[in-house]
């Protein structure tokens, strides 16, 4: 029996360490430069025990001279992740300028509650194929919003439509309308 | 036995030999091939190499296993490294297999290409993202993720780190055009639909004598009725002749006198 205790033992003490998982995702839904552009981190730790000393760092990707961060912070710490749980970390950043930023690793380096260790993971996405791209404002009026041009066009085409029935009818009732005469 | 059926027999297994012969006068086999695919699937995964897996979005999907057409479906996989030797992440592959027989491949999905060095004791997430088609709506489908990667001496693993059997629900959530058209189009059929009837019913009515109880004439009187007469033509006759008497009234009064 205390056998059979210790294997159970040594069995569960092998998989209760802490795990994390790092994800990044972009919120908004166009990266257009000069605008707000919001980002969303996720430390997802999957392990059975508590992950301690979590600090979270993407300063590489939002280097100074090329973006301005409106809100939140390329690096975050957290005391503690409990097992089992997600913790969401955002930043809005503003690209100074159009461009490609090439993606960097987001880093975590965490402790694990159980054995007392160091580790460390970072994030790879395969979909961006390593760029980031921050379109020009011009560049996005055209995929967004209304614009004169679209009334100007809208109108060119409805109004002799309209006009032309419109016009023929006002001149046969105008020919053929009995008028009263008292 | 006469000359031409020997003829014909060799002939006929002249064809047989070489029949066969494909290349170079030599029969192919197929046998190499089947043993190549065995080997693939022999291939497992190394005991230095923890792997984990996380779906991200929809958030409920590692305990529901439910996903929606048209909808992302996002997911998270930890490599860890636990030898003493890199290890180079290939590629990881996503497919959706039959349920009842996961060597069916329904969709294969495009390969997530990393290429990522992971060095010794060190942690590497790799993220992933796929739609489900419409076409799978309402089925059940066999999800199958591999992560193929290799160790420094150039040793080829595979993990499989996900293997279940998933729900694809249909999402109901906005407005469907299909729908909102069907019933634009019932509303126009029972329209027309009424409006036809309301014209053939008339048509039978009219037949039948049914629609409206006409009024019977009684003759006419003697007076005469004005009413139908244009008041202007009236008003005319008066002034034109002070008489406003039938010739006949006329004839009559004159005899009664």
């Amino acid at each position: 029996m205390q056998l059979v205790f210790l294997i159970l033992s040594a069995l569960a003490a092998a998989d209760a360490s802490a795990k994390i998982l790092i994800g990044k995702s972009f919120v908004t839904k166009y990266p257009v430069a000069q605008r707000e552009n919001a980002f969303e981190y996720q430390i997802i730790n999957i392990g059975l025990s508590p992950a301690l000393k979590v600090e979270l760092s993407d300063l590489k990707s939002f280097p100074t001279d090329r973006f301005e961060i409106l809100k939140g912070s390329a690096t975050a710490s957290f005391p503690v992740i409990p097992a089992n749980s997600t913790i969401y970390h955002h930043i809005v950043v503003i690209p100074r300028v159009p461009q490609a930023i090439e993606d960097h690793d987001v880093t975590v380096n965490y402790t694990d509650s159980e054995t007392g260790k160091r580790a460390r993971t970072s994030t790879v996405s395969y979909d961006k194929r390593g760029y980031t791209h921050f379109f020009a404002e011009t560049a996005m009026r055209k995929v967004e919003g209304v614009n004169c041009t679209h009334f100007l066009g809208f109108g060119a085409i409805a109004f002799p439509l309209t006009a032309i029935p419109a016009i023929l009818y006002w001149i046969s009732k105008r020919r053929y309308s009995n008028k009263k005469q008292d | 036995m006469k000359l031409s059926t020997v003829f014909l027999l060799a002939a006929l297994g002249f064809c047989a030999v070489y029949a066969a012969d494909v290349v170079d006068g030599e029969v192919t086999d197929d046998a190499p091939k089947n043993s190549q695919e065995d080997d693939d699937l022999t291939i497992g995964a190394s005991p230095d190499a923890g792997l984990a897996f996380h779906f991200v979005q929809p958030s409920d999907a590692n305990v529901v296993r439910e996903f929606y057409t048209g909808k992302p479906v996002k997911y998270l996989i930890g490599f860890q490294n636990k030898g003493e030797k890199d290890f180079v992440v290939k590629y990881a592959e996503t497919s959706f297999r039959f349920p009842t027989d996961h060597s069916y491949h329904l969709q294969n999905f495009t390969r997530g290409e990393y290429n990522r060095r992971v060095a010794p004791k060190e942690e590497v997430t790799l993220d992933y993202g796929f739609y489900a088609h419409e076409t799978f709506a309402g089925r059940p489908v066999g999800l199958v993720v591999n992560v193929h990667y290799q160790d420094a001496d150039g040793n080829v693993f595979v993990n499989n780190v996900y293997n279940q059997t998933i729900n694809i629900m249909e999402d109901d959530s906005g407005f469907s055009g299909e729908t909102g058209f069907l019933f634009i189009f019932f509303v126009a059929l029972s329209i027309g639909g009424l409006y036809l009837s309301n014209q053939f019913l008339s048509k039978l009515s009219r037949k039948s004598g049914l629609s409206k109880r006409r009024v019977v004439e009684q003759g006419t009187s003697s007076e005469v009725d004005f009413e139908w007469i244009p008041r202007d033509a009236v008003k005319n006759k008066e002034k034109r002749s002070p008489a406003t008497v039938s010739p006949k009234a006329r004839k009559s009064a004159k005899k009664a006198d």
